[in-house]
């Protein structure tokens, strides 16, 4: 429960706020490389920021401040005939990698890109994607860095068969058993959390006791200040930041990583465009429709009712807090552990940046950007002894098969 | 170099932690709960930018309301305190520095936290905890002297050990870290060390001999590190530096 004044502090992000200043000073996603197939410029809205993406003479990608529409909404797309380029406005940094364009808004030079394995693996092996959630980015963060709310959000009373669950989330089994993650979930919902400061963020290690001296590890992770890494399937992790439009509103934007097969991207784009509107990227499962939540599909499948779908469950919980979480009226627990150390982290950096101390924001100064490589991110189910060595064994392995460059060591 | 007397070295049961304490509670019953739960009779803890409150009126035992008054609120920007076990299952706060500010303005003229503090959510603690047993100290409570080798020490002017046992284990004190309690070298060695090179910016700063100083020994890093076990092993440069 802390004062609206700190609440502000945390999660407004225009230009000149202490949250905004330390969020411009990291590569944000702008844009999906798939959305460029439209006439250019097209519209970028950012931070706050109304920007156009456009390319220059010699064919690099520019951006720059817009005029905004009169009534133009939030969230809006105008034809390139349209916009307008601000002539006295600002240009950013673009950078593109693997599917998305970034863009950095901050003072100064850009960060190096850390070589995270999103970056670094090949083009083939990588699908982006984006999609809307009407709500302030940093509950939608919140949800992400929160391993216990898997078990009751995205419980499933039954589990699906592995097949068919191609670029799904929680629908593969654990390495090397037979066990759906969906059972594990379900069966054992209060996990020991553990949670690490890093180098790029936070390690949280959820750890789910079962029979037998056995335990379920799953590892996830915080890249400040706004991404999440974690394991999807046996063979994909997700790497996903939650980027402000504006205070009210935010774009996930994910990359769907693979350290197996090469991405079947139409499989993965045809199972998402299903879900949303173009240009905007809107679910359509969304608050009007009351999410399509089916009481009958609640009483038997699904704890929410809402589908099967874990990304709507996650879009109810968060657009469901309003548009910013009013956290005066909030309690969190010791379980919260995680929520906990990031805000640390954030309101240290606010500080941070307040007395121009740049070096001390994560990934930045002197921070050997480039060496930072990883995350672990995967789920395992080892001895409760040795859940450290197995996880840790797991993923060696998973990167030794790999066919683009994902050594550790 | 201050005056140091080998002979005034204890070495002591202790342990790094780290935790996560409740909100809500005054800040002594948060404590007193994260004592009892890591079993150490007192600790030196330190937290950083933590949000926190002191509702007026409100009776320790009684539950914060439901919705905060912005004036009662603030943040705690860093705080190092020892926090110490009382016998009645309370804990008190003996001393302590910090630095922080209030929304109301006008209260950060006072100079002391209130007795009536609470945190305001919960929040990541660290420190060094004691393990409580017979030896008398100014300053930790009863703490128990180390049976085989401890990583920490109090220097303890004056000290009569004649109750204990004659083999004291040894304390190797060229490669330590001393403090006076001093708060500065306490937060800089936790929220750098790990990131850091180890305690080279400190040395034997003694004072003047007579107050009891906490020492803690540079191996110590070994078990830093396993406490927060693997924290950078994904970055190449921290895989060189794990010990062999
Ligand atoms: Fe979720």
């Amino acid at each position: 429960m802390i004062s609206q004044e700190l609440n502000d502090r945390i999660t407004r992000i225009g230009s000149g706020t202490p949250a905004g200043t330390v969020l411009r000073h990291y590569w944000q996603p702008a844009a999906l490389v798939e959305e460029l197939h439209a006439s250019l410029p097209i519209a970028v809205n950012l931070l706050g920021e109304r920007l156009a993406l456009s390319r220059n003479q010699l064919g690099h990608w520019v951006l720059t401040g817009r005029k905004t529409q009169i009534d133009e909404p939030v969230v809006c797309y105008p034809d390139a005939d349209q916009i307008q380029i601000l002539e006295d406005g600002p240009t950013y940094p673009v950078a593109e990698n693997n599917g998305i364009i970034f863009a950095y808004l901050g003072d100064g030079e850009p960060p190096d890109f850390p070589n995270f394995d999103c970056f670094r693996a090949d083009e083939s092996h990588v699908f982006a994607f984006k999609g809307l959630w009407e709500c302030n980015w940093l509950q939608a963060l919140e949800i992400g860095i929160d391993p216990a709310h898997a078990s009751f959000l995205h419980r499933f009373l039954s589990d699906e068969d592995a097949e068919g669950s191609y670029g799904k989330q929680f629908r593969d089994t654990v390495v090397q058993t037979d066990i759906p993650i969906t059972h594990v979930l379900r069966e054992y919902p209060c996990p020991e959390i553990d949670v690490e400061e890093t180098d790029y963020g936070l390690k949280i290690t959820a750890l789910r006791h079962m029979d037998n001296g056995r335990t379920h590890v799953r590892i996830t992770n915080q890249i400040f200040p706004e991404a999440i890494c974690i394991p999807m399937s046996q063979e994909m992790t997700i790497t996903q930041w939650h980027v402000p439009i504006d205070d009210e509103n935010c774009y996930w934007y994910a990359m769907f990583t693979s350290f197996g097969e090469p991405v079947n991207k139409e499989v993965m784009r045809t199972q998402r465009l299903k879900e949303h509107e173009l240009p905007t990227y809107a679910p359509k499962k969304n608050r009007l429709n009351h999410y399509g939540f089916d009481p009958s599909e609640q009483k038997t499948q699904t704890y929410t009712g809402m589908g099967m779908d874990i990304n709507v469950h996650d879009q109810w919980a968060v657009e469901g807090m309003g548009t910013i979480q009013d956290r005066t009226r909030e309690h969190l627990g010791r379980s919260d552990k995680a929520i906990i150390r990031y805000r640390r982290m954030l309101r240290k950096a606010l500080k941070a940046v307040e007395m121009g101390d740049r070096a001390a924001l994560p990934m930045q100064g002197n921070a050997h950007v480039k060496t930072i490589v990883g995350p672990l991110s995967n789920d395992t189910i080892a001895l409760t002894d040795d859940w450290f060595g197995v996880s840790y064994r797991a993923d060696l392995k998973r990167r030794a098969a790999c066919s683009w460059d994902a050594s550790i060591l | 170099m201050g005056c140091f007397d080998p002979v005034n070295i204890v070495p002591i049961e202790a342990r790094l932690f780290e935790d996560c304490v409740d909100g809500y509670f005054p800040l002594s019953v948060t404590l007193a709960h994260l004592l009892q739960r890591q079993c150490f009779g007192s600790a030196l803890i330190a937290i950083r930018v933590a949000p926190m409150m002191d509702i007026p009126n409100l009776e320790s035992g009684a539950p914060v309301p439901l919705h905060i008054n912005p004036l009662y609120s603030g943040q705690i920007d860093w705080l190092v305190a020892i926090a110490r076990m009382q016998p009645l299952g309370s804990c008190s706060i003996v001393s302590g520095w910090a630095q922080w500010h209030w929304n109301d303005r006008a209260r950060d003229k006072v100079s002391r936290l209130p007795h009536s503090l609470r945190l305001a959510e919960p929040a990541y603690v660290h420190g060094i905890g004691f393990v409580q047993g017979h030896l008398r100290t100014r300053s930790l409570g009863r703490v128990k002297l180390a049976e085989t080798s401890s990583c920490v020490a109090l220097h303890m002017p004056n000290i009569d050990l004649s109750d204990f046992s004659t083999d004291v284990p040894q304390f190797d004190t060229v490669e330590s870290l001393c403090w006076s309690l001093n708060p500065t070298y306490f937060l800089e060695w936790f929220d750098h060390s790990v990131v850091g090179s180890w305690g080279c910016r400190y040395s034997l700063n003694l004072g003047n001999g007579s107050e009891e100083l906490l020492l803690v020994e540079k191996r110590c890093e070994v078990i830093w590190r396993a406490l927060i076990s693997d924290t950078r092993a994904y970055t190449k440069r921290s895989f060189d530096a794990v010990p062999a």
